[in-house]
């Protein structure tokens, strides 16, 4: 399962703060955690990889934690698409915040509401199907780490054998 | 290696020299030619919201101005260039598109650390001193750091958009510049301690960004 930590957008007159908030609590990052915040940003979508880019619409994975960028419906002053972005992280227990596809968009739309920002259909749709897809990735994620694991302790164990065999021979 | 310094001071000479005479089919050929000029180099281009770092880097990275303008919300990977002309390889490295929040100033940061060449840009139509005060005194106190500093050059953007300019034969437009600067980023300027190169243009049309980054690649080659 996933839950939301941060939602980012920026004000769209172009001079005010961006919008950086706490999904849990729905409270404004402050500095020095905002720049931190940024830099973990940062992390996913520069040096992730992208997941789902259609119809506005863009996942960045990185391990357990993913960034959904999603254009809204309104425009900044100087007439440019404005993205609301949300930072995923994906666990096997229950993180705090909320839990789901379905919980996770909720907050989203509650925080792009809250900033005065709404999304079409079809990028609803295309942000559900981008979700699905990264709850959809990480057991598959696992299940190969989990297989290298295994391959990497019978490589240890074989390992040791041969070293094993090789002392006696020296004997 | 001499031959081919001479070659890409030859190709950065004859699109500087031919800039004035492209026409609209010829961008292609002549932006093929400015990108040899920044061979192997990894630029950083930086500056607050809506200057127009995305479109000066999607010009370099294909030539070409995005169809759809966005928000830069979130730092992306801009791919190198590479290109083979005869037994020449020509690479220009990977860089990355950061967000013009001053919350980004970590991303600003590890970017000019990579950087060969950083361009600073201003939106002349939304001219905010205190900002770029900001920001050139955060450039120069990164400039102190052990490593070779990258070479610093400021880009004004938006141009197109102040009548005044627009008027000014060619040339006036040194006058225009100067008088421009003194006004608008003399408080900023101040911060460092080499007036860095100041370049005045436009983003608005392939035309228009053409010739500002040959403008661009005359005053880093010369």
């Amino acid at each position: 399962m996933m839950h939301a930590k941060v939602f980012q957008a920026q004000a769209l007159d172009n001079s005010s703060s961006d919008h950086l908030r706490l999904a849990e609590s729905g409270a404004e990052l402050r500095s020095p955690i905002r720049e931190q915040t940024y830099s973990v940003l940062t992390r996913i979508s520069a040096q992730g990889t992208v997941l789902y880019a259609q119809d506005g619409v863009k996942l960045f994975v990185k391990g357990n934690a993913a960034v959904l960028q999603v254009v809204a419906e309104e425009r900044d002053r100087a007439g440019r698409l404005a993205p609301v972005v949300c930072w995923i992280e994906h666990n096997t227990g229950h993180g705090p915040g909320a839990i789901g596809v379905d919980a996770v968009w909720a907050s989203l739309e509650q925080f792009a509401t809250a900033i005065g920002r709404s999304f079409s259909e079809p990028k609803r749709l295309a942000a559900r199907e981008a979700l699905e897809q990264f709850e959809k990735k990480q057991p598959s994620q696992s299940f190969i780490a989990l297989a290298i694991t295994l391959l990497q302790r019978e490589w240890a164990t074989w390992l040791r054998r041969a070293l094993a065999v090789l002392k006696t021979f020296g004997k | 290696m001499g031959w081919e310094r001479l070659i890409v001071a030859g190709a950065a000479a004859v699109v500087a020299a031919g800039v004035a005479y492209w026409k609209r089919d010829e961008i292609k050929d002549g932006w093929d030619s400015l990108i040899i000029s920044l061979k192997g180099k990894r630029v950083a281009v930086l500056g607050e919201r809506n200057v127009g770092k995305t479109v000066l880097l999607k010009f370099l990275a294909n030539g070409e101005l995005p169809d759809e303008f966005m928000q830069t919300t979130l730092t992306e990977k801009v791919q190198g260039k590479r290109f083979a002309m005869g037994d020449l390889k020509l690479d220009l490295k990977e860089t990355r598109d950061v967000p013009g929040a001053h919350d980004a100033i970590e991303d600003w940061k590890a970017l000019h650390n990579e950087a060969d060449i950083v361009l600073y840009l201003v939106n002349a139509q939304e001219v905010n001193q205190q900002r770029i005060k900001r920001d050139l005194e955060k450039l120069e106190s990164w400039r102190k750091a052990p490593a070779p500093s990258p070479k610093l050059f400021v880009i004004v953007t938006h141009m197109d958009l102040d009548p005044a300019y627009v008027a000014t034969p060619l040339s006036g437009q040194g006058h225009f510049r100067d008088r421009f600067v003194k006004l608008h980023l003399d408080a900023g300027l101040s911060k460092l301690s080499q007036r860095p190169p100041i370049i005045l243009g436009s983003l608005v049309s392939r035309d228009q960004a053409a010739r500002l980054v040959a403008t661009l690649i005359k005053t880093i080659t010369s």
